[in-house]
C-alpha cells in the first residue's frame, strides 16, 4: 500500500479522506477520515477530529479520535480530546486529557 | 512500558523528510501550504501553495489554485497555475486553467486549455498590458507557441528564447501611443467580425417578428413593398403571432396582387 506523507513544513487546512496509510510530520487542521493506519510523528501536529482504523501518536493531537481497531499514545505525545477504540495503549510519559471509551 | 516502543506499527517511518506525498487513495479538501516538495498521486481540492516543486503524478487529480516554485504535471489539473520558475506539462498531462510562469514546457501529448503569461518579474506589467487593449495581441502567440514548444523531452529545460520576444512585443505597446493605436485597430476589427454575424441574425429575427423595422437593409430585401408592411403594422398588435399573421398576408398580397385578400383580411381583423 502506498504511503501518504505530510511533510514537516506542510500545513493542510481541510479534510483528508481515503483508504491508505498516512504519516503526519507536519500540521493538519480540520478532519481526517481514513480506513487505514495513521502515524503522527513527533514533529506532527493534528488539530482535527480523526476517524481511522489504527493510529499511533508521537506528536500532538487536539481533537476527538475514533479508531475502529487501536489507538496508541507513545511516550512523548500530547493528546487533548476524547479517544474511542476497542484497544487503547497509553505509554508512560504520554500526556493525555480527555475521555477514554473502549467499547468501540 | 519501554517494551511498547519496539512494537511499532506496520507503518514504515518516512524515509525522506522534505517531501510530502498525497497517495493515490487519498483525497484532501482544503488548503495545503508548505516549504517542501509535494507529490500528488491522489486528489486535492482547494488550494495549494508550496515554495518548492509541486508534482502531480500520473493519476493525480488537482482541482485547485496552485502556486509553487516549479509545477510538474503528469496528471490532471483544473485551476490556475502560478509558478515562480517553471511549469512543465508532461505527456498525458491535462490542464484546464491559466498558467503564469517565466518558463513553460509543454510536451507532446499534453492537453492544455487556458491562457499563458510568461513574464519573469513583471507580473504587474502584464496586468497593465491586459487592461489596455493588448490582450488579443498577447494571447495568440501563446497558442502558436504551444505546439512550438519542444515535443521532445518534457524535462528538457528550454531557455525559452521565445518567451523574451513575446514579452518585448507586449511591452512597447503600452507606452507608445502609436503601438496602442494599432492594437486598438486590431481589436476593433476582431470585435467587428465577432459581432457581425450576431447582428445579422438579430436583424433577420427582428424582421420576421416585427415587420415595422424598416431601418435595416435586410428588411427591404425581404419585403420589397413597404406599404403592406405599414398596413400590417397599423393593426393593433399585442402579440408576436398576431404581427406575424398580417405581415405574411400582406407579403402575399404584394407578390400576388390579383388574389383578393380583402375579405380574408377583414375576417382576420375580426
Amino acid at each position: 500500500m502506498a504511503n501518504t506523507v505530510i511533510g514537516s513544513s506542510i500545513v493542510i487546512d481541510g479534510e483528508i479522506t481515503g483508504d491508505e496509510d498516512l504519516v503526519v510530520l507536519g500540521t493538519v487542521k480540520g478532519r481526517i477520515s481514513l480506513r487505514e493506519n495513521i502515524l503522527v510523528e513527533s514533529s506532527g501536529t493534528v488539530e482535527a477530529d480523526i476517524e481511522t482504523a489504527t493510529i499511533t501518536i508521537n506528536g500532538t493531537v487536539t481533537g476527538d479520535v475514533h479508531a475502529s481497531e487501536r489507538i496508541e499514545l507513545r511516550n512523548d505525545c500530547r493528546v487533548v480530546g476524547d479517544i474511542r477504540a476497542p484497544r487503547i495503549l497509553i505509554a508512560d510519559g504520554a500526556s493525555f486529557k480527555g475521555n477514554v471509551d473502549m467499547e468501540g | 512500558m519501554a517494551t511498547l516502543r519496539p512494537k511499532t506499527s506496520s507503518l514504515p517511518s518516512p524515509a525522506i523528510d522534505g517531501t510530502t506525498v498525497i497517495g493515490p487513495a487519498i483525497s484532501v479538501k482544503g488548503r495545503i501550504e508548505g516549504k517542501e516538495q509535494l507529490h500528488i498521486q491522489g486528489r486535492v481540492d482547494g488550494m495549494i501553495r508550496v515554495s518548492e516543486a509541486l508534482v502531480v503524478e500520473p493519476g493525480g487529480i488537482v482541482v485547485a489554485e496552485i502556486s509553487a516554485k516549479d509545477v510538474v504535471i503528469s496528471g490532471t489539473v483544473v485551476g490556475n497555475v502560478a509558478a515562480s520558475n517553471c511549469v512543465t506539462l508532461n505527456p498525458g498531462a491535462k490542464l484546464v486553467g491559466d498558467i503564469r510562469a517565466p518558463r513553460l514546457v509543454l510536451a507532446d501529448g499534453a492537453a492544455f486549455r487556458g491562457n499563458v503569461q510568461m513574464s519573469g518579474e513583471p507580473a504587474r506589467e502584464v496586468e497593465r498590458a491586459r487592461t489596455t487593449a493588448s490582450r488579443p495581441v498577447a494571447s495568440p502567440p501563446v497558442r502558436h507557441g504551444a505546439p512550438r514548444v519542444t515535443p521532445g523531452r518534457a524535462t528538457a529545460r528550454r531557455p525559452t528564447p521565445s518567451a523574451v520576444p513575446r514579452v518585448e512585443a507586449a511591452t512597447p505597446a503600452k507606452p507608445t501611443t502609436s503601438g496602442s493605436r494599432e492594437e486598438d485597430d486590431v481589436t476593433a476589427v476582431i470585435r467587428h467580425q465577432a459581432l457581425t454575424p450576431k447582428g445579422a441574425d438579430g436583424a433577420v429575427k427582428a424582421n420576421r417578428r416585427v415587420p415595422t423595422r424598416t431601418t435595416q437593409p435586410m428588411v427591404l430585401r425581404a419585403q420589397p413593398k413597404q406599404q403592406p408592411v405599414t398596413e400590417a403594422a397599423a393593426n393593433p398588435v399585442t402579440t408576436d403571432s398576431r404581427t406575424e399573421g398580417p405581415a405574411r398576408r400582406a407579403r402575399t398580397e404584394a407578390v400576388h396582387p390579383r388574389i383578393p385578400p380583402r375579405g380574408k383580411r377583414k375576417l382576420a381583423r375580426r
